[in-house]
């Protein structure tokens, strides 16, 4: 709380949260209980002073996004992948504004249920974020290859469907399709941007410090320089992280929201109709 | 007009303006869950009390602690004119709303099967 809080609201709510521990929940719940309560509440502090701050953080985002696509295709364009054709970079333009547009306007909750979807999306997008991670790591960074990839495609396979399981959640909580499809397009996201900057650094990372298995080769069997190395692999790593910022995180988002929110609709009724079933 | 009240924003209101004297976050929180009947979280009503300050509907000040707070400070939080003002108004509004109709509701539901 003392990180997250300015000093004196530290100071009150620690006391706050203190006394309420002591004087009903710690003689309510028991110990171990009550600890978790703590945890949770002292999470939530930290959780909202961080979703204050969310929209400065996906600018932040997507501002990184935009100098590390600029820089990586000024500085190491690979001449292997012929010119850039203009339609793909309209649509890239087009998804970072949209995104943008996203993060300014959509980040101000005007009602209970939008506070609600802006939370439940931002824990999964983190989540499914540091799924990505430790995926893209153990496929590109960890040796021995073979061990590393197995994990990192088990991670990848978790973090596929993750969006679908926010889109569950979201739709039981606000009672909608829509509440649903909301929860995975953030969770979509956010764990997107997230797994585009922390592709990028390990793109970086393999052009520039040779040994790793997950590095690409520019021609197996023949000489290559240096340079054609580090645009090559810079190039992939850039590639798969736009793949991850528009299509993995954003489209199958919102794709594997909408149908766990289907799905999560389709329980609640279930749910609903063995309840009145059991009533009658 | 005054400023529009969420439920939530009116029931911190009505909390501060019940304990009068004793209205700080602890004393609050129970009230406010008292009032409606489920678990609150701290953040919660810290978060919605400095929006109410912010706004200018209350104001608070710091206060000692108690041994049972580990000497923590206590802030306590009052009302100003503005916020009763904002009270009354969503008062007015509810009854506004409910005029001419019977509470409680019997009958109205339209049954689907």
């Amino acid at each position: 709380l003392r990180i997250f809080l300015k000093p004196d609201e530290a100071e009150t709510e620690t006391g706050d949260l203190l006394e309420a521990y002591r004087d009903s929940i710690q003689p309510r719940r028991g110990p171990f209980r009550a600890d978790l309560w703590f945890v949770g509440q002292v999470a939530g502090y930290i959780f909202r002073a961080s979703a204050i701050n969310l929209r400065n953080w996906l600018l932040t985002g997507l501002t990184l996004c935009i100098l590390t696509i600029a820089f990586s295709l000024l500085r190491y364009p690979d001449p292997t992948a012929g010119p850039a054709k203009p339609g793909i970079l309209v649509a890239i333009c087009g998804g970072i504004l949209f995104y943008g547009y996203v993060a300014i306007w959509r980040t101000r909750p005007a009602t209970a249920e939008d506070s609600s979807v802006l939370r439940m999306g931002t824990v999964w997008g983190i989540a499914i974020g540091a799924v990505w991670i430790g995926s893209l790591i153990f496929e590109n960074l960890v040796v021995p290859h073979g061990f590393g990839a197995k994990i990192g495609y088990r991670l990848a396979l978790v973090a596929f469907c993750l969006p679908f399981v926010s889109g569950i959640h979201g739709a039981m909580k606000t009672q909608c399709i829509r509440g649903g499809m909301r929860v995975g397009f953030w969770a979509g996201f956010i764990s997107g941007l997230i797994a585009f900057l922390a592709l990028a650094v390990i793109g970086y990372v393999l052009a520039f410090v040779p040994g790793f298995p997950g590095a690409e080769i520019p021609a197996i069997g023949h000489a290559y320089t240096a340079e054609e190395f580090q645009r090559l692999n810079v190039f992939d790593a850039l590639g798969g992280a736009l793949a991850h910022l528009f299509l993995i995180g954003g489209v199958f988002g919102v794709i594997g929201g909408a149908v766990g929110a289907c799905f999560g609709r389709l329980m609640i009724r279930i749910g609903r109709g063995s309840n009145v079933s059991a009533g009658t | 007009m005054a400023e529009t009240l969420g439920t939530f924003e009116q029931a911190v209101l009505l909390a501060i303006m019940h304990l009068r004297e004793d209205a700080y976050g602890r004393g609050i929180m129970r009230e406010v869950q008292d009032r409606l009947k489920r678990d609150i979280a701290a953040g919660a009503i810290h978060a919605t009390l400095k929006r109410l300050e912010e706004r200018g509907l209350i104001r608070s000040r710091l206060g000692l602690g108690t041994p049972i707070r580990d000497g923590h400070a206590k802030r306590f939080y009052r009302l100003e004119a503005a916020g009763v003002e904002a009270l009354n108004d969503a008062r007015a509004t509810a009854n506004n709303l409910w005029r001419g109709i019977p509470w409680p509701l019997k009958g109205y539901v339209w049954e689907t099967t």
